[in-house]
C-alpha cells in the first residue's frame, strides 16, 4: 500500500532499505508491492508504452537492490527518492525512443486527461488510499494557473525540456523556467508538502 | 556569477534547480547547474524539496497496474546476473546516465570486469537475500530449499582459498562465522549464531589491530537459525587489521566498542 505520507510508513521504509543493505530480499519485496505500482504509472504516463514502462520500473528496482546505499534517508523519503529515479529513468527513455513523434499526438497539454480521475481504478482496498491521493493531487493542479499547470505537466509527465516546452508553447525560455518554478512551489503549498527532509515526506535528489 | 553566462545571479540558480528536479534543463543549463549544485547546499535543499512534490504529482497519473508476473520476472532478472557472477552491468547502468534497456538487451550488454571471487563472493549474499524474498512469498517446503540453497553457494565460497576469509570461533573454540572480503565490505557466513531481535538488538563486525581501539566495520543481523550469510557494507576493507570480532548488541547501532563478544578469529590462522 503506497501511503507513503503516513510517518510510521515512511520510517517503515526506510528501515526495509536498511534491510536490503543486508541484502534482506523479503524487505526488498516489500517495497516492490508497496511502490511498483505508483512507479509503473509514473512511467507508463510518462512512455506511453507498458512495455518501456516496465522496463523501466525493473531497472528502478534492481538498482534499489544492486545499489541501496545511494539512498540517502537524511535528504528526504525513500518514495521521493524512488520515484524521482523512474522520472529520471522514463525521461532518459523517452528521449531515447521513438515514441516521442506518438506522444506528440497524444500528450501535448491534455489536462482533461491529466487530471481526470481514473475510470479504472481497482477496487482493492490497498489502492484506496492511492486514488484519495491520486485525486488529491489532481484537485491541486487545478488550482494553479493554466499556464504554471501546462509548462510543469508538459516536464514532468511529457519528458520535455524546459526549451522544448518554450517552443511548443510559443513562450521565452525564460518565462517556461519561471512558470516552473513558480508553479511548483504552488503546488507545494497547496499539497503542504513537507520541506524539510525532517519531515514526512522528503526528499531524495 | 557573470562566468557562468545567462545565470546571472543565485537566484536563477534556484529556478534552474526546479528545472533539475524535473529533469527538464536543457544541455546548457544542466552543465551550468551541475556544476553548481556540487558545492551549494542552498540549492540541493531545493532539488529535494522538489523531488518531494514532484512525488505527490507522481499520484497524479492515472492508477495503472504492472503487467502480472513482473515481480517473478524482476527476481529472474536478479537471479540471472547473480548466477552469471557479474555486476559490471549494475555500473554500467548507473542511474546517472539514466540509460534503461530491455531485460535482453541488458544481459547482452554485460561484461566482466569484477574479479570473478569477489563477484562471487556477492553472488552468495545476493542469492541469500533472494531466498529469504521466497521464503515469504512461498511455502514451508520451499523454506527448506532455500536453506539448502544457502549450504551450497556458502560452501561454494568458503571453499575458495583465493576468496580472503577469516574463521571465527566462540570462547569454546567453536567455529560460528566465517567472514568473507569483498568489493562492499564483508560477507558473514553464519554458521550457528543465534538469531537476533531485529528491532532491538544487532550483531556488530569489529577490526582488531595491536595498539588500537577496535573499530566497528557494520552491523548486520542473523534471521536464519543454522546457516544464514549475510551482508556488512564498510568503506573500510583494510588489509592490515590482524582480527576480527562480533559482539552481541542492545540497540540498532554500533557502540563505541564492544559489549558482548560472541566470536573473533584471527587473520591468517
Amino acid at each position: 500500500m503506497p501511503e507513503a505520507s503516513a510517518g510510521d510508513s515512511v520510517r517503515g521504509d526506510d528501515v526495509l532499505m536498511s534491510r536490503v543493505g543486508d541484502r534482506d530480499g523479503d524487505a526488498f519485496g516489500q517495497l516492490y508491492d508497496r511502490y511498483s505500482r505508483p512507479c509503473f504509472a509514473l512511467a507508463r504516463r510518462i512512455l506511453t508504452d507498458s512495455g518501456l514502462a516496465e522496463d523501466v520500473v525493473q531497472e528502478v528496482f534492481l538498482a534499489v537492490w544492486r545499489r541501496p546505499e545511494r539512498f540517502d534517508p537524511t535528504r528526504g523519503s525513500f518514495a521521493s527518492w524512488l520515484l524521482a529515479a523512474t522520472h529520471h529513468k522514463a525521461v532518459d527513455a523517452v528521449r531515447r525512443e521513438e515514441t516521442r513523434r506518438r506522444r506528440r499526438s497524444s500528450t501535448a497539454v491534455d489536462d482533461e486527461r491529466l487530471l481526470a480521475t481514473p475510470t479504472n481504478s481497482p477496487p482493492v482496498e490497498d489502492q484506496v488510499w492511492a486514488t484519495l491521493r491520486g485525486e488529491r493531487v489532481r484537485a491541486a493542479l487545478e488550482r494553479l494557473p493554466r499556464a504554471q499547470r501546462d509548462a510543469l505537466a508538459l516536464a514532468y509527465f511529457g519528458g520535455y525540456t524546459q526549451r522544448e516546452v518554450a517552443e511548443m508553447t510559443e513562450t521565452p525560455l525564460g518565462t517556461v523556467k519561471t512558470r516552473m518554478f513558480a508553479g511548483l512551489r504552488r503546488l507545494r503549498d497547496l499539497l503542504e508538502v513537507a520541506a524539510s527532509p525532517t519531515d514526512e515526506t522528503g526528499a531524495i535528489g | 556569477m557573470a562566468r557562468h553566462g545567462e545565470v546571472s545571479d543565485h537566484a536563477a540558480f534556484e529556478t534552474l534547480a526546479v528545472g533539475w528536479a524535473l529533469d527538464a534543463l536543457s544541455d546548457g543549463d544542466d552543465t551550468r547547474f551541475r556544476n553548481h549544485l556540487s558545492h551549494c547546499p542552498h540549492c540541493q535543499s531545493i532539488v529535494d524539496e522538489s523531488h518531494a512534490t514532484l512525488a505527490e504529482m507522481a499520484y497524479a497519473a492515472p492508477d495503472a497496474e504492472p503487467p502480472a508476473g513482473g515481480r517473478q520476472r524482476l527476481l529472474a532478472a536478479l537471479a540471472v546476473g547473480d548466477h552469471s557472477g557479474d555486476h559490471s552491468g549494475e555500473a554500467a547502468e548507473s542511474e546517472d546516465t539514466g540509460t534503461v534497456h530491455s531485460l535482453s538487451e541488458r544481459r547482452a550488454r554485460r561484461r566482466v570486469t569484477w574479479q570473478p571471487l569477489v563477484a562471487a563472493a556477492a553472488a552468495v549474499a545476493i542469492i541469500a537475500g533472494l531466498v529469504g524474498w521466497n521464503i515469504t512469498v512461498q511455502n514451508g517446503r520451499r523454506a527448506a530449499q532455500a536453506q539448502a540453497t544457502r549450504a551450497v553457494f556458502a560452501a561454494k565460497l568458503l571453499a575458495n582459498p583465493d576468496v580472503p576469509h577469516v574463521a571465527l570461533t566462540d570462547s569454546k573454540g567453536t567455529a560460528v562465522a566465517t567472514v568473507v572480503q569483498t568489493s562492499v565490505g564483508y560477507d558473514i557466513v553464519a554458521a550457528s549464531m543465534p538469531t537476533n531481535d531485529t528491532a532491538n538488538s544487532v550483531y556488530v563486525l569489529w577490526a582488531l589491530s595491536d595498539g588500537r581501539a577496535p573499530r566497528a566495520l557494520g552491523t548486520f543481523d542473523v534471521v536464519h537459525s543454522g546457516l544464514d550469510v549475510r551482508v556488512v557494507r564498510s568503506t573500510t576493507t583494510g588489509a592490515d587489521f590482524q582480527r576480527y570480532a562480533i559482539s552481541y548488541e542492545t540497540g540498532r547501532r554500533a557502540p563505541s566498542r564492544p559489549h558482548l563478544v560472541t566470536a573473533s578469529g584471527t587473520v591468517g590462522t
